[in-house]
């Protein structure tokens, strides 16, 4: 005996580059319709996660069963990131997607509902789109899935799941000044793995399934990645990813606040990461932190002793600010720099043929360049020009080191050497002393 | 000696320039980075020159469907007719290279067609676009008369043109400062194409 219609589909509102249709599951347990936004994209071609990113704008959709409106809501899996030109970037998903749908209030089984779609989809160029999809609600929920079913099914499983109720321990912290950053760790336990494995891709070649429009999802392998929303008072740079613990990942991201000089005093930081868990579901959280404080959960005895050396490197790094360790560290190739170009003249060295000399010289140099343009992105300008004066004054200091005669005179220009690097290495650890 | 110390001198201003390259952002509330632009006509337009009165940025590409359906449906001409005392400039950010860029005669054609009587500016190596920050086409700043970002975001909510009542942030934001109320909200999200950045 053949069981009731168990999925249904609208036809596909075909584009060329993106084709979208409505996707109806079998009914929940609890009897609410399970619906779905499907796109397949051509290669190059995507379409945008909640916060698109710096362009785009994420899919609208008004529902209606019988005419009558209904409210919805759009969930989002898990997106990618995409690099445009000039620096911008796009958060979204490419080759095929399946946004869950949820109705506010279930409309009586078997009864007709249309989507009035709006999206962009944008490769060089975006293109936004207007649909019309409907689909009847399948009757009664059956105990084989169809095609579509396992589809919807496949993508509610990349459904980002609450940090909270995945038992993953993670802390972020926010910190203010003339840089405010927050500073988010997850230390997911390597063989976690929340809720299930997602169900394996199958081969749902359904008679519906002749798609238009392109390629097939593949599920991205690669590093974890953390997405970031826009916050009330404040938006995002791109989170960086920074050395963690062992197992843990821990991510940078500076804070832009919306008001210059003015970050939020409360920041609210909805984050989403993904590829964290041994079986590739996201983790998401939504939460509040203070300005200057950290939340989240307190270290378990299992991690007790991870959490209390993240708190020493913690302690560690707000001793010694990472700018002025950087301005420290730079004066080991300022140094380095220094002495090949100026020792060959005082002292003989047959053994190093000079050109290799200056070869290591021009590698210092290049790594103080590179140091310079790390304290860019870490210190206020004002600070930094003032690190970098000091090793102007060092490099003229030596200069004058070397071509002094008399002993007394080079000693002092090596003090005033010493004066100027320890005037670098202040300026950049006391960030109150140049706020203006 | 002299090479050596030329050589220094070098390696520093190198090193002084790379930070320089650094992001810059215009929050609200920041002055607004100036700039020096020429129109369609080759008139250079000097943002400093017109402190004392407010001037809306409108990031802008004929190319772009969000541009063009607020074009045609005349959202930024009908808000800078709404203000008349504003100065309204357009910024087209496209690279040279980039496929959506436009000829000063064809912008020119689509500005006559779509009854854009402002200045439309280019800025095709991007580096006034880089330095506000703008990513999207349309994308808005509003400065006030001290050259300070009073605004900035999407003209209004309403990313595909559906509803039947929309907010323009810019409108809004330009009638508050009009009557001395304090703008809100100073920053939104802004949607559209990405600006078509050359580098």
């Amino acid at each position: 005996m053949t069981l009731a219609v168990k999925a249904a589909v609208s036809r596909w509102s075909d584009h060329r580059v993106v084709a979208s249709r409505l996707v109806a599951g079998a009914p929940a347990a609890d009897g609410t319709p399970r619906l779905g936004l499907h796109f397949r994209l051509a290669p190059e071609w995507h379409v945008y996660w909640r916060h698109p990113g710096d362009a785009g704008a994420p899919p609208q959709v008004a529902v209606a069963a019988g005419g009558v409106p209904i409210p919805s809501e759009i969930s989002y899996p898990a997106p990618q990131r995409f690099r445009l030109p000039g620096g911008l970037e796009a958060l979204g998903y490419a080759g095929e997607v399946v946004y869950p749908l949820r109705l506010a209030s279930p409309p009586p089984a078997g009864s007709t509902i249309t989507a009035s779609l709006d999206y962009v989809a944008c490769a060089v160029e975006c293109i936004p789109y207007h649909d019309e999809l409907a689909v009847t609600l399948p009757v009664a929920a059956s105990s084989t899935a169809s095609g579509e079913d396992e589809l919807l099914r496949r993508w509610e499983a990349r459904l980002p799941r609450a940090v909270e109720a995945a038992g993953v321990e993670w802390r972020l912290r926010y910190r203010t000044g003339e840089a405010p950053e927050i500073e988010l760790e997850v230390a997911p336990d390597a063989a976690s793995s929340i809720g299930g494995a997602p169900p394996t891709p199958t081969a749902a070649a359904s008679s519906s399934d002749a798609t238009p429009g392109g390629a097939t999802a593949v599920p991205t392998k690669g590093p974890p990645e953390l997405f970031l929303e826009p916050a009330p008072g404040a938006t995002f740079a791109s989170p960086e990813r920074i050395a963690g613990d062992a197992g843990a990942m821990r991510f940078r991201a500076a804070v832009r606040p919306d008001v210059a000089g003015q970050p939020p005093q409360r920041l609210r930081v909805a984050w989403t990461l993904t590829r964290a868990m041994a079986n590739d579901v996201a983790l998401a959280g939504v939460v509040t932190v203070p300005a200057g404080g950290q939340v989240g959960t307190s270290g378990e005895a299992s991690n007790a002793r991870s959490a209390a050396r993240s708190r020493r490197d913690a302690a560690r790094q707000e001793r010694v600010p990472r700018g002025a360790l950087v301005a420290l560290l730079a004066l080991v190739p300022l140094v380095a720099a220094l002495l090949l170009w100026l020792i060959p003249e005082r002292l003989a060295l047959p053994a190093i043929p000079p050109s290799w000399l200056r070869g290591a010289s021009f590698l210092a140099a290049a790594v103080l360049v590179w140091s310079a343009y790390r304290l860019g992105a870490l210190l206020p300008t004002t600070q930094v020009a003032v690190v970098e004066l000091s090793w102007l004054a060092i490099a003229l200091a030596a200069q004058g080191a070397a071509a002094a005669s008399a002993v007394t005179r080079r000693r002092l220009w090596l003090a005033l050497a010493l004066l100027a690097a320890a005037a670098g290495v202040w300026a950049a650890w006391s960030p109150a002393m140049l706020s203006s | 000696m002299n090479r050596n110390i030329q050589r220094l001198v070098l390696a520093v201003v190198a090193a002084v320039l790379v930070p320089a390259c650094a992001r810059a952002e215009s929050a609200v509330g920041a002055p607004a980075p100036d700039f020096t632009l020429s129109d369609l006509n080759g008139k250079a337009h000097h943002l400093a020159d017109y402190r004392g009165r407010v001037v809306v940025l409108e990031w802008l590409n004929p190319n772009c469907p969000f541009s063009r359906r607020h074009a045609e449906e005349g959202t930024m001409t009908r808000t800078a007719a709404a203000h008349s005392d504003v100065v309204w400039l357009g910024i087209n950010s496209t690279g040279k290279k980039h496929g959506d860029f436009v000829t000063p005669d064809k912008q020119a054609s689509y500005d006559k067609e779509h009854g854009i009587t402002y200045p439309v500016l280019y800025d095709s190596d991007g580096k006034v676009g880089h330095e506000y920050g703008a990513s999207t086409t349309p994308h808005m700043f509003v400065i006030d008369e001290q050259g300070k970002v009073i605004y900035r975001g999407a003209i209004d909510d309403d990313p595909y043109g559906r509803g039947k009542k929309r907010t323009n942030y810019v409108d809004a934001a330009l009638t508050a400062h009009a009557a001395g109320k304090p703008v809100q909200p100073a920053s939104t999200t802004s949607y559209g194409c990405s600006v078509k950045y050359g580098g």
